[in-house]
């Protein structure tokens, strides 16, 4: 392919602008930056690749931002035997059209313009090739993917040896390719639609297959569990069978054993009737004969009171006889009584009369002693008027006297002796007594206290004695004096003498009083006398005042004589009336009591005669005679003893039976049947639900249906097999030949390497080598001996070496087949020297292809000879110089 | 005398699929099975009376629409047709028998049936799939000798041989059997289960299929009609089948077999209801692989089923390599493959490449 022109309208930056290409050799396209020189290889390839109506990023991306217009692309182009003129408008009236001049004119437009376009490229050029060749802007160009180049392995192949592998070869590998691909994809070798749906239609036929014998073995399940729920029923319905027959065995013995029962409580009601019956014969009989009984005992009491009465009747005539008598005689001792008190009563006065007397001689006795005594006692109280002394004082006189005897004694024991002698003549006075002493003699006396002896105008001699001893002997002096001044008598025998006159005298008082004491005893002597009066009086007068009959007995001991006599009558008579008292009494009780007695006869005659006549009545209405009572009292025995005999026989009978026995088993008979009822119930109810499912799947003709899903499971595995064995074919052979096509490429790798050899050779000089790897990039650098791989390489080195490729690889294309060589802004990275070398690398390139280098920098490819050379101005509008070659600067 | 003619039939086995049949080809075959039963009610029309010795269905689980053609069919019988429930139909619950009532002509027989004063069918029917007994002997036990003039026909199914699909316990004692004939307590005994026609006795016959159901099948296809009175007993058989199962072994080792197969195949009539399993053996080059594939092919279009079986080796010989002319990495390929003797993915890849590379691939770029 080689582009003649480039024209874009309203494109990013530029307005309107086109570039006119060399159809071959080398084309600089110079322009300063953002001068559009990109946007002319941008819009060619916007071109061919996207639909006018497109919306795609990349072209929206190139309208302009200022302007509401369509964007405009075209391109004159020569590919193989065509050459065309293709337009696109986008955005604004988008339009496409494509206009063919050679090898024959046609025309299209849209999307018809579209496709032809496409084809026309498709058919003529590789365009795997077009863009591996194509260096965009920016950055380090990549090493082309040149193993993807269909013309470019083409050229290998035929630089390999066209003898081996001719377009035969590479058509039977794309034939071999497209089988392959038929069942793979490309890139990844997955399977395809028709392999994954025959994978898929094989798993849902097994699945179905899976689903429905899943299915039919819940069927045979059922049909199994219906044969032993078809058994179940026939056991269940057997055992009811046996059960309700049991059932019915049980009812008829409970039944029986009802009407047993039955028949027994009639008995028992026969026999209570029976022994009600005997009870009442019974009770009749006894009744009539305590009937019987009754009227007799009413008869003997009646007889027995009758007897009473008569019994009683005369004693009681004669009880009262007696009483009357008796009381008689009590009136007659009750009037002898009374006259024997009044002759006792005048008696005992006449006796008090006689005794009076002698009391009065008494009284008259017992006052003269009286008055004889008080005498006496008058000249005693005379006699004791002047005597003091009395016997504890007489004592003291006594103990005085016999202490100043003491006294005394010791006194002329212990006083000094004073012995006055007189030498001469004189008159001493001891203790002022005159003692005239002759010539020799001797006064003696005892000092007492102090005894003072003066010889008168001479001497006073004063002795003293010992002081105690006579000062106690003066004291018990005094003592003693002063006693016998109390007892007024001067001595002691004096003293001694008074006091027996004072002890007579009292004695003589004492009498006295005792004799009258004795005579008056409580009386006064006044009251003795008014009483001796008073007995005089009555005395002398009482003889004439009593009655003169009988006479008054003289003396004291015949008025008690007479006396003792008439208390001994009275007596008597006393003891009369008692008894006749008591006769009475005792007498009239008795006749009391038998009245009384008469009367209770009486009564108890009345009531036995009322019981016998009551008793008597009751045996008239009475029915029937006690024979015949009793006679039919012994029948209902019978009757009863009969009666009692059947209903025990009864019982026994029932209890033999035993009736709990033959309940409880008819209750455990009807549990039976209610449970293989139960149980027959639910079997069937199961084999109802069983027999439903079966129906249901059986309508279905689900065996059949696994017949048919196995079918088609066989036949989706028969076509997956036959699918994945032409698969598997496709496969072997295909990876087989791309191998062998593989190892015959890594031999033409070859040519390859040597045509980048000898273009590097140019630039790097002799000692210039590379190896490439499978995918035919470069894989080191040798230079000077040194190898290096591609990626440790220098950015400006890799650059040049992915150049280099690209011009090799582009060298060797068939140029019918070939694609120009579009670079921009390349080798930005390159040295000048290098940059030298490289601009005849791309001469030498452009004597077989177009080859179109965009720079900003025109110095840096200056250097290629015969390099058409076009200029961009700033603006939108580009300048174009043909400029024919330029010389080398 | 007292004599009678019927027809002795078993193992329709109704509902039956086979797989290997194509889906085209799949309805006729059944569609045959419902025709032989016309077939046979036609072959019928001098007898007293018919038996189904068992399966006549291929399961309980059948398709009312099976059934209902299957009564239909039945119903164009002229006589009596006495249906045993065998090991594949078994009288169990949910049966299809119980499904057959009240037809003019089929009736499920179960124990005894009277077809006429002095003729007697009694039926030993599978109730289950696995009896656990020997059917025959057990309704044998339940007979007296007939009396004189009566005749009567045991159906029954299963194993008369050794031991089979059935267990040891179903297994039929044939010697049994024989006595209870030798005793006068049966004339014939009608069985099905083997699909081939099998004479076990005079009076003691296998009817086999009437259409055939699998290529093992020695002697399918037929009814047996029977003649029978207390002294004789005279068994013919009656073509029924319209389908044939072939199964053929290929030895092929060149050009000349490959053709003769051909030709075989071409020469066999009713194709269209025949089915061939195809086993084939030795080794072919390329052109005469693709020579073979093409016949085949062609013949899968006629037949109602046509299976392979390939034991084939693939070798490419000289003439295969002259015709293809392959250079270089293409040539490497075929080299590569052709050396992977007996490996079927090499042997189909070849033939793949033979197929894209020949004829010679011209007018490509």
């Amino acid at each position: 392919m080689r582009i003649h022109r480039i024209r874009v309208r309203n494109f990013r930056g530029v307005a309107d602008g086109s570039i006119a290409l060399a159809p071959s050799g080398v084309t600089v396209v110079e322009g300063r930056n953002e001068a559009g020189k990109s946007s002319f290889l941008e819009a060619f390839r916007l071109l061919f690749k996207e639909l006018d109506s497109t919306h795609k990023r990349d072209v929206l991306d190139v309208k302009p931002v200022d302007r509401d217009t369509g964007t405009e692309i075209e391109a004159e182009v020569e590919t193989g035997p065509y050459r065309f003129t293709y337009m696109k408008r986008f955005f604004r009236s988008p339009a496409t059209e494509l206009r063919v001049t050679a090898p024959k004119p046609e025309q299209h437009t849209g999307r018809l313009a579209h496709d032809r376009a496409l084809r026309l490229l498709e058919e003529t050029m590789d365009l795997d090739l077009f863009d591996a060749l194509t260096v965009q802007q920016g950055g380090t160009p990549e090493q082309a993917e040149l193993s993807k180049a269909q013309s470019f392995v083409q050229a290998l192949d035929e630089a390999a040896g066209r003898a081996a592998a001719g377009d035969r070869e590479v058509a039977l590998f794309d034939a071999v390719r497209e089988e392959y691909e038929r069942h793979f994809t490309r890139e990844r070798g997955d399977p395809r639609k028709p392999l994954k749906e025959a994978r898929r239609a094989e798993k849902e036929a097994e699945e179905r297959v899976q689903d429905l014998e899943t299915e039919l073995k819940a069927l045979g399940k059922d049909v199994e569990r219906s044969a032993e729920l078809h058994r179940e029923i026939l056991d269940a319905a057997a055992e009811e069978a046996k059960a309700k027959a049991d059932l019915e065995r049980r009812e008829r013995e409970v039944f029986d054993l009802e009407k047993r029962e039955g028949v027994l409580k009639r008995k028992e009601l026969e026999l209570k009737g029976a022994q009600m019956k005997a009870s009442t014969a019974r009770n009749e009989l006894h009744a009539r004969q305590a009937l019987a009984s009754k009227l007799k005992a009413a008869e003997e009491r009646r007889a027995r009171a009758e007897a009473a009465a008569a019994k009683t009747r005369p004693k009681l005539l004669e009880a009262e006889a007696s009483a009357q008598a008796a009381e008689t005689a009590r009136v007659a001792a009750e009037a002898a009584a009374r006259d024997a008190v009044a002759l006792w009563k005048l008696r005992d006065e006449d006796f008090k009369c006689e005794r009076a007397r002698l009391d009065l001689e008494q009284l008259g006795e017992r006052r003269g002693r009286v008055v004889e005594a008080r005498r006496a006692a008058a000249e005693a109280r005379a006699a004791l008027e002047g005597i003091r002394v009395t016997d504890a004082l007489l004592t003291k006189l006594h103990q005085a006297n016999l202490r100043h005897q003491t006294d005394s004694a010791r006194l002329d024991a212990e006083r000094p002796r004073v012995e006055v002698k007189a030498l001469a003549p004189l008159t001493a006075e001891i203790d002022g007594k005159p003692r005239a002493l002759a010539a020799g003699e001797t006064a003696d006396t005892r000092v007492a206290g102090e005894t003072t002896v003066k010889i008168p105008n001479v001497v006073e001699i004063t002795i003293r004695a010992a002081k105690d001893v006579s000062e106690a002997y003066a004291a018990s002096r005094a003592e003693l004096d002063r006693l016998l001044a109390e007892a007024r008598v001067d001595t002691l025998e004096a003293a001694a003498a008074a006091n027996e006159r004072r002890k007579e005298a009292e004695r003589t008082l004492k009498d006295a009083e005792r004799i009258e004491r004795e005579n008056l005893r409580d009386l006064t002597l006044e009251i003795v006398d008014e009483k001796m009066e008073r007995l005089r009086a009555w005395v002398s007068s009482y003889p004439s005042e009593r009655p003169p009959e009988p006479p008054l007995p003289h003396g004291f001991e015949a008025a008690n004589e007479a006396k003792s006599a008439a208390d001994r009558l009275h007596q008597e008579a006393a003891t009369n009336l008692e008894e006749a008292r008591l006769r009475a009494l005792e007498t009239s009780a008795t006749a009391q009591r038998l009245k009384e007695e008469m009367a209770d006869s009486d009564v108890q005659l009345r009531v036995a005669l009322e019981g016998e006549r009551s008793a008597r009545r009751e045996m008239e209405g009475a029915r029937g005679t006690e024979g015949e009572l009793a006679d039919a009292a012994h029948a209902a025995e019978e009757e009863l003893a009969g009666a009692k005999a059947a209903h025990d026989a009864e019982r026994a009978a029932i209890v033999r039976a035993d009736p709990p026995r033959v309940r409880g088993a008819l209750h455990n008979a009807r549990a039976a049947v209610a449970d293989a009822a139960h149980r027959l119930r639910a079997a069937q109810d199961e084999m109802r639900d069983v027999t439903a499912r079966l129906d249901l799947r059986n309508e279905r003709g689900l065996f059949e249906q696994v017949q048919d899903g196995k079918t088609a499971r066989r036949h989706a595995a028969r076509e997956l097999r036959q699918l994945e064995r032409e698969a598997a074919a496709a496969k072997l052979l295909f990876e087989t030949m791309r191998e062998k096509r593989e190892e015959a490429r890594r031999a033409y790798a070859a040519p390859l390497r040597e045509k980048v050899v000898e273009l590097g050779r140019l630039v790097f000089g002799e000692s210039f080598a590379v190896e490439l790897d499978d995918d035919l990039r470069i894989d080191s650098r040798t230079l000077d001996g040194k190898t290096l791989p591609f990626r440790s390489l220098s950015v400006g080195a890799r650059e040049q070496l992915s150049l280099l490729a690209r011009l090799a690889c582009a060298l060797m294309v068939d140029p019918e087949q070939g694609v120009p060589l579009l670079f921009d802004d390349t080798l930005g990275h390159s040295d000048p020297s290098r940059l030298k070398a490289m601009a005849k690398v791309l001469a030498l390139a452009g004597e077989r292809c177009q080859v179109v280098v965009l720079t900003c920098t025109p110095d840096r490819i200056s250097g290629i000879p015969g390099a058409h050379l076009i200029r961009l101005g700033a603006a939108a509008e580009p300048v174009v110089n043909r400029v024919g070659h330029l010389t080398q600067p | 005398m007292n004599r009678t003619r019927f027809l002795h039939t078993a193992d329709w086995q109704l509902g039956l699929r086979r797989h290997f049949l194509s889906e085209e080809a799949l309805p006729r075959y059944r569609q045959a099975r419902i025709d032989a039963i016309r077939t046979m009610a036609r072959q019928a029309r001098d007898c007293e009376f018919a038996v189904v010795a068992g399966d006549v269905f291929e399961s309980n689980q059948i398709d009312a629409t099976t059934l209902r053609r299957a009564l239909e069919a039945l119903a164009e019988f002229p006589c009596p047709v006495y249906l045993l429930p065998g090991n594949h139909d078994p009288l169990e619950a949910g049966s299809i028998h119980e499904r057959i009532r009240d037809h003019p002509r089929a009736r499920v027989v179960v124990s005894r049936e009277t077809v006429r004063p002095g003729l007697e069918v009694v039926g030993a029917p599978w109730h289950t799939k696995r009896p656990g007994t020997d059917l025959v002997a057990t309704a044998c036990r339940g007979l007296e000798p007939t009396p004189k003039g009566t005749l009567r026909v045991l159906v029954a199914h299963g194993n008369g041989g050794a031991a089979g699909d059935h267990g040891d316990a179903a297994l039929i004692d044939i010697e049994a059997a024989a006595r209870a004939i030798e005793e006068g307590k049966i004339h014939f005994v009608a069985l099905g289960d083997r699909h081939s026609v099998t004479k076990l006795g005079d009076r003691i016959w296998y009817s086999g299929t009437p259409e055939p159901t699998a290529f093992r099948e020695a002697d399918p296809g037929h009814a047996l009609i029977v003649d029978l009175d207390e002294n004789e007993c005279r068994v013919s058989r009656r073509a029924i089948a319209r389908w044939t199962f072939l199964k053929r072994k290929w030895v092929l080792a060149g050009q000349a077999d490959v053709d003769a197969l051909g030709l075989w195949l071409d020469e066999l009539p009713n194709k269209d209801c025949t089915v061939v399993k195809l086993r084939l053996k030795g080794t072919l080059g390329l052109a005469d692989r693709a020579a073979l594939d093409r016949t085949l092919a062609d013949a899968a279009l006629v037949f109602a089923g046509l299976e392979r079986r390939d034991g084939l080796a693939i070798a490419p010989d000289d003439a295969d390599l002259e015709a293809l002319a392959l250079g270089g990495f293409a040539r490497a390929t075929l080299d590569e493959l052709a050396q992977r003797k007996g490996d079927e993915a090499a042997g189909d890849a070849l033939a793949l490449l033979y197929r894209l590379a020949h004829p010679p691939i011209g007018g490509l770029r």
